[in-house]
């Protein structure tokens, strides 16, 4: 905790004069405000006084609550703990200093969770351009199903699809999201990406294909693995096991 | 008629962008004769189902 205080005491300094940059009549946040995002002790919070009474921000049980809510969102994202720790670290930050746009707003909650959405899109470019990894479909990974099905490319028959009973069943079963969640986890970096921009964020392809500049063949192909990738998991990992229903 | 490799990619854009008519007909066509693909198409479609509930189980 004292580690990210003294992070977000960097970031104080950073963002406030960003604002100055951009604004000059904008006025900082003290730290004291900041200071709540980590140690959300009743006491401090009480010092942020009238002028975001409706904001839950102010409040510090709801803020544990939204910190946690935007974890669990980030990680669904990101598969990174330490990496979603610091982007909701942002996130707060951004919708403390930002939250004077906020007010006609309906749901604070939705308002900082597309805070959250933007940073994760963000995040998703910058690694992608960070890595540049090779996309334009390598030999390795065309082949990689090819186990799947018989030299016609037509299914295997020990590897055809099975049916999956009453897969509804499943999403009520805490068990299949811990397989799920096993299965996202297995996805190569570049078709994870992908996938969770297209599923979880639900961005067009061709918004998807705009932030991490790929063609959208190739983003089709990404897709198709991970999807590939990701049933072959399920198949193997949930629905060929045994399990209380 | 096609194979059931390039079949189950058409189905997995077939989320992502409408298919053209041909490509439609050849789904339907390949569905027809091939419980493989058939069931492939429900796997996807619960796939997707469980993607949306489990962004709705993390924002809850």
């Amino acid at each position: 905790l004292a580690r990210f205080g003294a992070k977000v005491n960097r970031d104080i300094g950073k963002k406030t004069m960003q604002q100055h940059d951009s604004d000059q009549s904008a006025t900082p946040e003290p730290p004291s405000i900041m200071s709540a995002i980590h140690n959300s002790s009743p006491g401090q919070t009480q010092k942020q006084g009238k002028d975001n009474d409706h904001a839950p921000l102010s409040d510090a049980d709801s803020l544990a609550q939204i910190r946690k809510d935007l974890i669990r969102f980030a990680m669904l994202h990101l598969r990174n703990a330490e990496l979603a720790e610091d982007i909701v670290q942002d996130t707060l930050m951004a919708a403390f200093m930002g939250k004077e746009q906020f007010e006609q707003r309906s749901s604070m909650k939705t308002w900082v969770f597309s805070i959250l959405k933007n940073k994760i899109i963000n995040s998703h470019r910058d690694l992608w351009n960070k890595r540049r990894i090779e996309l334009s479909g390598s030999a390795d990974d065309d082949n990689e199903f090819d186990f799947l099905y018989k030299a016609n490319a037509h299914w295997n028959p020990s590897e055809r699809p099975a049916s999956w009973g009453n897969p509804e069943i499943s999403l009520d079963n805490e068990q299949f999201w811990q397989v799920f969640h096993i299965c996202m986890t297995d996805l190569s970096e570049s078709s994870a990406r992908v996938f969770s921009m297209r599923e979880f964020l639900e961005l067009e392809v061709e918004e998807i294909c705009q932030e991490l500049q790929i063609t959208t063949s190739n983003c089709y192909q990404l897709l198709h693995r991970a999807r590939m990738k990701l049933r072959f998991c399920l198949q193997k990992r949930w629905f060929e096991q045994e399990h209380p229903s | 008629m096609k194979s059931c490799k390039e079949i189950s990619f058409l189905m997995s854009q077939r989320l992502d962008r409408p298919l053209t008519l041909a490509e439609k007909a050849a789904v339907q066509l390949h569905r027809l004769g091939c419980k493989g693909c058939s069931r492939y198409e429900s796997n996807l479609r619960l796939i997707r189902k469980a993607c949306k509930e489990a962004q709705r189980l993390s924002k809850e």
